[in-house]
């Protein structure tokens, strides 16, 4: 892995009152060390400004505006910009109003920032803010909508089954109930009312049918019997009048001569013939000349005198109008009874309704209106059809019970397969509504089951990866453990747990020390940025450690360098941290050691690399006139720290002080004879592609003593004033220092750059396994 | 330093919605026709009530006669 944040440059930004560049090399880590007041803050903020386009840990505080606290001191907001060139991508911020403008491809880098301020609201945070941190990871909102809406379909399906039952349930026991009422026929339920649902009603609607026909018969044929006998009634009355009226007439035409009824009928017919033909000269029938209208006169006179008999006349013409028009009333009438009877008898004879078979009519008597032909209308033709009518109208009542029987029983059937096809409706209803409801509830068990176990997974990814780094800051500590779980009875809520000595899920806020509080919060911190970081994503880590042991500081480092998946920027203040790498007490050579200097106003940030002791020991021999002290000096602090570290790892017995302090003789004295044979140091070169690996093998005795016969350089030259040390030349300083430079060359990995400190088989070895020092232990 | 995490990554929905979606295919409860619109619509939160009754449906035997019992 290398750093993809190639330079950063910083115009106007906060502590940048000068323009300020920044190249970083490409080793995974960047250590920014820097005292209170440097600008540390002010690179993280101006990267948090690039890649996240935030204002720092200041933004969202209504007391300070954006636009007041981001320009820097003496610079216009216009003035500031911030660039970044990450791999071969150059990005670019100006604050536009209170917001970032970044311009620059997508997508952008990200940087996941932790600053000390936050490390305790990782922990601390209340259950719900703290699942804010973590619900990226566990929170799965689209499926859970599909989910619910999975739930509704599986409770709406079971809410129609339900109905579906019931509705089954009705319909069976409405059946069951017609099946009792029947008498409950054998077999049994099914076979009866499938039987039933098989039978076709049409016979009984035939029978219906068949009454209804037999019925209408009847009446129609009493009908038109009750009809002729009101025509023949009005006949009988018409003929009384003409009789009455004839006598009349003849009593008015004896009563003058003139009033003979012929005679006044050929006067009329004068009157008429005159009348029409006013032309005429002659009589018509005598052919005598006449005057025509003293004849019209003389008929009037003539007229005038019968008026009673044609009064007589006019009333016995209508009356025997009448009269004959009764009697053709009376012949239809009479044709119609005789009409309507043989088809009554035809119908009556060929039915085969019980009612009428049983009703025992004898037909013999009625053979008349068994022909095709309609009788002749005579009295006694009449006066049978009346006899038929009644012989008919005698079954009637057996006709209109065997009707209402039938009609029941349709009514009946009806109802079975009605009620049959309802349970079979419903049946195949409840059945599809029961899969259905069934395999939703299937679909709903596999959605809920696979969501929880996501959930699960997720967070005990988490948890492992939280678990593995914490356990590598704390390894024996009696603490860890660390569990992340969901609050089952609170949506949204995260609980973190622990082991604490013997006790396990315990809050971890309520035992832990803070620094134990602060490692564990920077772990969760790193396990979620690795979690859903991509290439292009920077871990920061803003000045998170303040005050750790020597022991922790070493984790701290291992941890960094061997567990973290994303390329690190670190700042701090504290001075420790950084001088571990300083003597080759951490993989130095994957670091860049950036330093930052005292911060002005005039000057702004300024900085510069971060000399590694030797190296700077390196260039005081390089120097010159020659700085005899400060090489000295230099030389005896470099081998101090050299030969702690190894007195350390072999537990060698020094001479007790309460303070920890020893000089180079105590350390030196440390190594004896016994374990400086045994000592060397194997560099391992591993075989690569083309490449044989090797190993070169170098003892030590021989380099220890050569540099204790040279350490009182130390003191003559480089701690004290010493008139002896005058007497030494130039060469014996210079011998002290290089035989120490090359010690340390021997001791310290050429690849990563760390003194061997691991425990590994029959050696210790530095954190990239290149280097080895032997033995394991003291003899 | 240990090596870099996987480069893809799916939002948690994506990657709920095809375990999910492989659990019922394996399961056998949805046509195999329907599996691409069951994960697009667990991802995207767009099945509603009605979708999810279709999709049980379609899979369901279609031989389903009433009888009487």
């Amino acid at each position: 892995m290398t750093m993809p944040l190639q330079s950063l440059t910083i115009r106007g930004f906060r502590g940048a009152t000068q323009s300020v560049n920044i190249a970083f090399d490409d080793k995974p880590v960047v250590m920014i060390f820097g005292e209170n007041g440097t600008g540390k803050s002010t690179i993280v903020d101006a990267i948090d400004f690039v890649c996240n386009e935030h204002a720092g840990p200041l933004e969202g505080r209504q007391s300070t505006p954006v636009k007041d606290f981001l320009p820097a001191l003496g610079s216009k907001a216009s003035e500031l910009q911030v660039e970044l060139k990450w791999l071969t991508k150059t990005f670019s911020a100006t604050l536009s109003g209170s917001r970032a403008n970044v311009t620059g491809p997508i997508p952008r880098p990200k940087a996941k920032i932790l600053r000390r301020s936050q490390i305790l609201d990782i922990i601390d945070a209340r259950p719900a803010d703290r699942y804010e941190a973590f619900k990226r990871f566990v929170a799965v909102p689209n499926v859970e909508k599909a989910e619910n809406a999975l739930r509704e379909a599986a409770r709406t399906a079971g809410s129609d089954f339900d109905i579906a039952a019931q509705n089954l349930s009705n319909s069976q026991h409405e059946l069951t109930r017609l099946y009792k009422e029947a008498g409950s026929p054998q077999p049994d339920l099914k076979t009866w009312a499938k039987g039933k649902n098989d039978t076709d009603p049409k016979d009984l609607t035939a029978i219906q049918s068949g009454i209804d026909a037999l019925l209408s018969l009847v009446k129609a044929a009493a009908d038109t019997l009750a009809a002729r006998n009101r025509a023949n009634e009005q006949a009988a009355l018409d003929i009384q009048a003409v009789q009455s009226l004839t006598i009349d007439l003849q009593a008015a035409e004896g009563e003058s001569e003139e009033a003979k009824s012929d005679l006044l009928r050929l006067l009329d017919s004068a009157e008429e013939y005159l009348t029409n033909h006013e032309d005429t000269a002659e009589c018509p029938v005598c052919e005598q000349g006449i005057d025509r209208t003293e004849l019209l006169s003389r008929i009037a006179v003539r007229k005038a005198s019968g008026t009673k008999v044609a009064e007589a006349n006019r009333k016995l013409d209508s009356a025997v109008k009448k009269e004959e028009k009764a009697q053709n009333l009376l012949e239809n009438e009479e044709n119609r009874v005789l009409a309507a009877s043989v088809k009554l008898a035809k119908g009556f004879r060929d039915s085969k309704i019980a009612a009428v078979l049983n009703g025992g009519i004898g037909w013999d008597r009625f053979t008349l209106f068994l022909d095709d032909q309609v009788p002749l209308r005579t009295p006694e033709s009449i006066a049978l059809a009346e006899e038929l009518l009644a012989a008919c109208q005698g079954i009637e009542n057996a006709l209109r019970s065997e009707r209402e029987t039938v009609s029941k029983e349709i009514e009946t059937l009806r109802a079975i397969q009605l009620q049959y096809g309802a349970v079979i409706k419903n049946s195949k209803q409840a059945k599809q509504l029961e899969a259905l409801s069934q395999r939703l509830s299937a679909l709903l068990a596999i959605v809920e089951k696979e969501r929880k176990r996501f959930v699960d997974e997720a967070l005990d990814s988490i948890r492992v990866r939280v678990d593995t780094l914490y356990s590598k800051l704390h390894p024996g500590e009696n603490i860890g453990d660390i569990k992340l779980q969901l609050d089952p009875n609170r949506r949204g809520s995260l609980n973190v747990s622990s082991r604490f000595e013997s006790e396990k899920d315990v809050p971890p806020q309520a035992y832990y020390s803070e620094a134990h509080l602060d490692t564990l919060g920077i772990c969760i911190f790193i396990a979620l940025a690795e979690r859903d970081s991509l290439d292009d994503t920077l871990l920061i880590l803003d000045d998170v450690l303040t005050s750790a042991d020597e022991a922790h500081i070493q984790r701290f480092i291992a941890m960094i360098h061997e567990e973290s998946t994303l390329p690190v920027l670190i700042t701090t203040h504290y001075r420790p941290w950084r001088d571990k790498y300083r003597y080759a007490k951490g993989p130095v050579a994957n670091v860049q050691l950036i330093e930052l200097l005292s911060w002005s106003k005039l000057k702004g940030i300024r900085h510069t690399k971060t000399k590694l002791e030797i190296d700077a020991l390196r260039d005081l021999l390089a120097a010159e006139p020659i700085d005899r002290q400060g090489v000295a000096s230099k030389t005896g602090v470099l081998l101090e720290a050299a030969l702690r570290e190894v007195c350390a790892l072999y537990r060698c017995k020094l001479p007790f002080d309460a303070e920890g302090r020893h000089t180079l003789g105590d350390y030196l004295a440390g190594l004896d004879s016994k374990l400086r044979s045994a000592m060397k140091c194997v560099s391992v070169k591993q075989a690569s592609a083309g490449t044989n690996g090797s190993e070169v093998t170098t003892t030590l005795k021989q380099l220890l003593e050569a540099i204790e016969s040279t350490t009182l350089v130390r003191n003559l030259v480089g701690a004290h004033f010493n008139p002896h040390g005058m007497n030494l030349v130039d060469d014996e300083v210079k011998e002290f220092a290089k035989t120490t430079i090359v010690l340390l060359d021997v001791l310290v990995c050429r690849s990563c750059g760390e003194l061997p400190y691991k425990r590994q088989g029959s050696h210790f070895t530095c954190g990239c396994k290149s280097q080895q020092l032997y033995p394991l232990t003291t003899l | 330093m240990a090596d870099s995490p996987t480069k893809s990554n799916p939002s948690s929905d994506e990657t709920l919605a095809a375990a999910i979606t492989n659990a019922i295919s394996a399961a056998n409860l949805v046509n195999e026709q329907k599996l691409t619109r069951l994960r697009d619509g667990l991802a995207k939160g767009t099945l509603s009530a009605s979708d999810w009754k279709l999709l049980a449906e379609l899979a369901l035997p279609s031989d389903k006669g009433g009888q009487l019992s």
